[in-house]
C-alpha cells in the first residue's frame, strides 16, 4: 500500500510539477545576431536583433529603443508570434558611440544568462551596428552566418585578437589587464576587419590599425599558422608564412620607479615571398635578411607599446606583472595604477627566425 | 528491493519442508511393481503396448510413442521371442537388465522411455528410448561469423553430449535434478569441480529443488523461477544457446545448467557486461574484438538514450542544438502537430510494432514487414508531416544499436527501458534523463544474482577483470577466471615471462 502511494506521488509530481519551462524548438524565434547602439541625448539603447528564418534564406530583424537588452526582447516577444530566446547568441556588436560610454552594464546579462554560450563572439562597429547586422550582403546566404565565419577565419590566421565573451570578462574582471574586441566596419557589399578596438575597463577609448592588428596578435597571444607581410626600408616585400609566435613579457627590478618591462617577441617562419635583391642561398646573407626583418618587427611593437602606454591602456597585462612584482596586495592598491603602467620602463626585443627559404635556387 | 531478499530468504528458509524428491524416494518404502498396477496406471492411453511371447511368460510393457524399433528389435524382441522359460533368467541377469522393486520407479521408467519386463513376479527395465529431435544446428537468434555453427537442441542427452566432448575432463560434473510436479521435466546442473565454487552449485540446487510448478518447458522459464530479484525487468541469468559460450563459461568457473526440451542453456552467477560478449570476441584479433565489444557499449548508450535526448533536447535545451541543424530541424518540426514526447513515443511505438510483427511471422514475410515498416512508414510519416525526419533517424538508430547487444532477452529489456527514458526526457528535459540513469543504476547496483553483484567487476571494483570485460584482452594476459565466479582455482593460464 505504501509503495503503491509513493508510486502514485512520483508519478504526480512528474505530471504536475514539470513542463513549465518547455521551449519546444518550432515555438522558438532564435536570436543568432544582437547589436547594441546608443541613442541620442538618452541613456536607452537601440537593440537589434538578426532572427535567422527557418529556412534558412531570410531573416527577421527586430529592432527596439529600450533600457536593456532583456527588456527589448520582451518587447520583441510581444510583436512577433514566436518566444524569443538567446540561447542561440553567436555574436553581439556594439556602437562605436555606445562602446565609448562602457559595454559593461550591456554585457552583463550575458554572463549571467546560463543559456548563453561563453565562446559568443564581441566585436566594436566603427558606425551603426545595427544597420549593420540588418543589412543582407549578397553572396553570403546569411549575415549571421557570414559575420560569424568570417571573425572565426580572421581570428584563426591572427588577424584580430581572441576575443569572445569568456576573455572579455576574464580582462574586464582581472586588476591590470584590459579587454580588447575586434574593431568591424561595413562596406558597401561586404563587412570589413578594420583593426583591434582598445578598452580601458569597459570603455572603448582606442584603436590598432589593420595593418598593425596583427603584430598585435604576437604580443598579445601564442599564434600558430599566421601570415606576416613586411615591407623593408627599400620597398622590399618579404612574405613569411606559417609562423609560430612566441611571447614573452617579464618584469624586472624590486621598487616601482626600478621596473622595468621586457617584451620578447619571436616568430619563426618561412619565406614564402621576396621581392628584393639578396641571394638568399648564402648563409650570409640569410642572417642579414631575419636581422633586417627584427628591426621591422621590433619598431612596430615599440610603436604599440608606446601607443598603450600614450593611451592609459593595458591589453598586455603589463599591470598584472607589475602586481606581482609588488610586495602585497595592498601596495598595488595603494598606488595609481594606469600611472604605473604607462610610465614603466619599456625594452623591446624581437627575433625573427627563418625555418626555410622555399625552393627558389639561384646561383 | 528488501521486499524481493525476504521472499528469497523464505524460500530458502522453508526449504527443508521440501526435500528432494531422490532423497524421498529411498527414504519411502512402495509396494513392488506389479503387472496388473502397471496395466491399471496406463489405462486409457493409446500408446500403452503389452506384449508376451509364444514360447516363455515373460511380459512387456512400453509406450510406443517413446520406443525406438531398432532398440525394440535388439533388446526385447531378439532375446525373447524363441527363448525358453528356463533360459530367460540368463539373460535377465545380464547388463542392459535393470531389476526394479519399486513400482514408482516402474511408472517412471515407463514414463521416460523404457520397456519394462515381467517375468515370474519380478520387474526388469531395459531402455528402448528413441529420441525424437531436430539435428544440432546453429541458432538462429545468436549467430557468429567465425567460430563453431552448432548450437544446442532440445534433447537433454544431445545437448550433454556436446558440451562432454569439448570438455573431456572427470572433473566434469553432472547433477540430475527434476522439476514439475507434472511434467518430471530433467534439469541438470554442470560445473566443473574444484574450479566452480562449490557454495553456487548448492545455492542453484537449492534454488532448483525448491521451485514447486506444474511445469517446466523453458529454460528461460525456470531462471525466472529461481532468480533472486524477481521483479527487476533485467535478466539475471545469462541463456544461451551456444555450446562454445557455455562451455567458456563452464571453464571460467561458472555453473551451467540445462533444461531437457529446452535448447537453452543457462549459467550463473551472471554479471550485466556478460550480456555485451559475444563469442565472435575470442575468435577475432583481440584488437578487433575490443573494438566490437567497446562498439556495443555505444550501441548500449544509444538504444536507451538517444530518443530521450532528442525529447529533452527539443522540449527543453534548444541551446544545444548546433544552429545550422537547428534550422533544420525547426523546419522539420513545423509540420509536426505534436509535442516532442508524444511524436516519440508514437514512433517507438511504431517501430516495436513492427519488431514484434517481424518476429511472430515466417522470416520470409517478416522481411516484407522489414521494407514496408523502413521505407513506406519512415518517408510518409515525415512527408504526411507525422514525425520529423531526425526523430527517424533517433528511432531508427537506437533500434539498430538495440541489435547489436548479443543477448535477444536483454536487448528487449533495454528497449523496454527506453521508453521509460522517453517520458523522464519529456517531462523534465536533461534532469529527467538523468534522473531516470540514476534509478536505473541504483536498480542494476542492487541487483544480484544467486548473491553475487551484478555490477561486477564495477561494483564490487575488480580492475584486473576489465581486460576480459569492457575490452578483450590479448589470450596471454588473460590469467585469471573472472572474479566474479570466486573460482576455487582461478589461475587460467601460466603467467608468461
Amino acid at each position: 500500500m505504501r509503495a503503491k502511494i509513493s508510486v502514485f506521488i512520483l508519478i504526480a509530481v512528474l505530471f504536475l510539477a514539470s513542463c513549465s519551462d518547455q521551449k519546444i524548438i518550432e515555438r522558438l524565434g532564435f536570436t543568432r545576431l544582437s547589436a547594441f547602439d546608443s541613442v541620442e541625448n538618452s541613456d536607452d539603447i537601440r537593440v537589434t536583433s538578426n532572427i535567422p528564418k527557418a529556412d534558412q534564406k531570410g531573416r527577421f530583424i527586430l529592432s527596439s529603443v529600450a533600457r536593456t537588452s532583456k527588456e527589448a526582447r520582451i518587447t520583441f516577444s510581444r510583436e512577433n508570434n514566436r518566444r524569443i530566446v538567446s540561447g542561440q547568441l553567436r555574436m553581439v556588436l556594439f556602437g562605436d558611440s555606445l562602446a565609448g560610454k562602457g559595454v559593461w552594464k550591456h554585457m552583463d546579462t550575458f554572463v549571467r544568462d546560463s543559456a548563453i554560450s561563453q565562446k559568443l563572439f564581441i566585436a566594436v562597429v566603427e558606425g551603426n551596428a545595427g544597420a549593420l547586422i540588418s543589412k543582407e550582403y549578397k553572396p553570403y546566404p546569411t549575415t549571421s552566418d557570414y559575420l560569424t565565419r568570417l571573425v572565426e577565419t580572421n581570428m584563426d590566421a591572427g588577424l584580430i585578437p581572441k576575443a569572445n565573451l569568456f576573455t572579455f570578462t576574464r580582462d574586464y574582471m582581472n586588476d591590470g589587464v584590459d579587454p580588447v574586441a575586434p574593431l568591424i566596419k561595413q562596406d558597401a557589399k561586404s563587412v570589413k576587419m578594420t583593426g583591434v578596438a582598445l578598452f580601458q575597463d569597459d570603455r572603448y577609448v582606442g584603436r590598432i590599425e589593420q595593418n598593425k592588428s596583427i603584430i598585435f596578435s604576437f604580443l598579445h597571444r601564442k599564434v600558430t599558422g599566421a601570415d606576416l607581410s613586411i615591407s623593408l626600408d627599400d620597398g622590399e616585400q618579404i612574405m613569411l608564412g606559417n609562423i609560430t609566435s612566441k611571447r614573452k613579457l617579464k618584469v624586472t627590478g624590486r621598487s616601482l620607479d626600478q621596473m622595468k618591462l621586457s617584451v620578447h617577441v619571436e616568430l619563426h617562419g618561412s619565406i614564402q615571398e621576396y621581392t628584393g635583391d639578396l641571394d638568399l642561398s648564402e648563409g650570409a646573407n640569410q642572417m642579414k635578411l631575419e636581422s633586417l626583418m627584427s628591426d621591422s618587427l621590433k619598431k612596430t611593437v615599440t610603436e604599440l607599446v608606446d601607443m598603450f602606454q600614450r593611451k592609459k591602456v593595458d591589453p598586455l597585462g603589463m599591470g598584472k606583472l607589475i602586481r606581482n612584482r609588488m610586495g602585497s596586495y595592498e601596495e598595488w592598491k595603494a598606488i595609481d595604477q594606469r600611472k604605473a603602467v604607462s610610465e614603466i620602463e619599456v625594452e623591446v626585443e624581437a627575433v625573427v627566425r627563418v625555418k626555410d627559404y622555399g625552393l627558389l635556387q639561384e646561383d | 528491493m528488501s521486499l524481493f531478499r525476504k521472499m528469497l530468504s523464505a524460500i530458502i528458509v522453508t526449504k527443508p519442508d521440501h526435500p528432494n524428491e531422490q532423497e524421498d524416494e529411498t527414504i519411502e518404502i512402495n509396494e513392488p511393481p506389479s503387472y496388473e498396477h502397471t496395466l491399471q496406471e496406463f489405462r486409457n492411453c493409446m500408446d500403452f503396448t503389452e506384449r508376451s511371447f509364444p514360447s516363455n511368460s515373460a511380459k512387456a510393457v512400453y509406450l510406443t510413442t517413446l520406443a525406438g524399433n531398432d532398440e525394440l528389435l535388439r533388446d526385447i524382441v531378439g532375446p525373447f521371442h524363441a527363448t525358453k522359460d528356463d533360459e530367460l533368467p540368463a539373460i535377465l541377469g545380464q547388463a542392459p537388465y535393470e531389476r526394479i522393486t519399486d513400482s514408482k520407479v516402474c511408472i517412471k521408467d515407463i514414463l521416460s522411455g523404457k520397456a519394462v519386463i515381467f517375468y515370474q513376479n519380478e520387474a526388469y527395465s531395459v531402455d528402448i528410448a528413441n529420441s525424437v529431435g531436430r539435428s544440432i544446428v546453429q541458432s538462429e537468434t545468436e549467430t557468429v561469423i567465425a567460430g563453431p555453427h552448432d548450437g544446442f537442441v532440445e534433447n537433454l542427452s544431445q545437448n550433454l553430449s556436446v558440451i562432454r566432448k569439448r570438455i573431456r575432463s572427470t572433473h566434469l560434473k553432472i547433477i540430475r535434478l527434476q522439476v514439475g510436479e507434472i511434467t518430471k521435466t530433467d534439469v541438470v546442473v554442470i560445473y566443473l569441480e574444484d574450479i566452480a565454487n562449490k557454495d553456487y552449485v548448492d545455492l542453484l540446487v537449492e534454488r532448483i529443488q525448491s521451485v514447486e510448478v506444474d511445469s517446466v518447458f523453458e529454460a528461460n522459464m525456470l531462471v525466472q523461477l529461481i532468480d533472486d530479484n524477481p521483479n527487476s525487468v533485467f535478466p539475471q541469468f545469462m541463456t544461451t544457446e551456444r555450446p562454445d559460450s557455455i562451455c567458456s563459461k563452464i571453464l571460467g568457473g561458472r555453473i551451467a545448467c540445462f533444461v531437457d526440451g529446452s535448447p537453452t542453456g543457462i549459467s550463473a552467477p551472471t554479471s550485466f557486461f556478460e550480456f555485451f560478449s559475444s563469442p565472435d570476441d575470442y575468435y577475432q584479433r583481440w584488437h578487433l574484438g575490443t573494438a566490437l565489444r567497446l562498439l556495443r557499449f555505444f550501441g548500449f548508450i544509444i538504444t536507451i538514450g538517444f530518443t530521450a535526448l532528442y525529447v529533452s533536447v527539443t522540449t527543453f535545451h534548444y541551446e544545444m542544438i548546433p544552429h545550422t541543424m537547428l534550422l533544420n530541424l525547426t523546419e522539420s518540426r513545423n509540420k509536426v502537430p505534436f509535442p516532442p514526447l508524444i511524436e516519440a513515443l508514437l514512433m517507438e511505438a511504431t517501430i516495436e510494432l513492427l519488431r514484434e510483427a517481424g518476429a511472430r511471422l515466417p522470416t520470409k514475410i517478416g522481411q516484407t514487414i522489414g521494407i514496408v515498416g523502413g521505407i513506406v512508414i519512415g518517408q510518409a510519416a515525415v512527408q504526411a508531416g507525422f514525425t520529423s525526419n531526425i526523430l527517424i533517424i533517433a528511432v531508427a538508430s537506437s533500434a539498430i544499436a538495440s541489435f547489436t547487444i548479443p543477448s535477444y532477452i536483454m536487448s528487449a529489456t533495454l528497449r523496454l527501458i527506453r521508453f521509460g527514458l522517453i517520458m523522464m526526457a519529456g517531462f523534465l528535459g536533461n534532469l529527467g534523463l538523468l534522473i531516470g540513469m540514476g534509478i536505473l543504476m541504483i536498480h542494476i547496483a542492487g541487483v544480484t544474482n544467486l548473491g553475487a553483484s551484478y555490477l561486477t567487476p564495477l561494483a564490487p571494483m575488480n580492475k584486473k577483470d576489465w581486460l576480459d570485460t569492457f575490452v578483450r584482452g590479448p589470450f596471454a594476459m588473460l590469467n585469471k577466471r573472472p572474479s566474479e565466479a570466486r573460482s576455487v582455482n582461478s589461475t587460467k593460464q601460466k603467467k608468461k615471462k
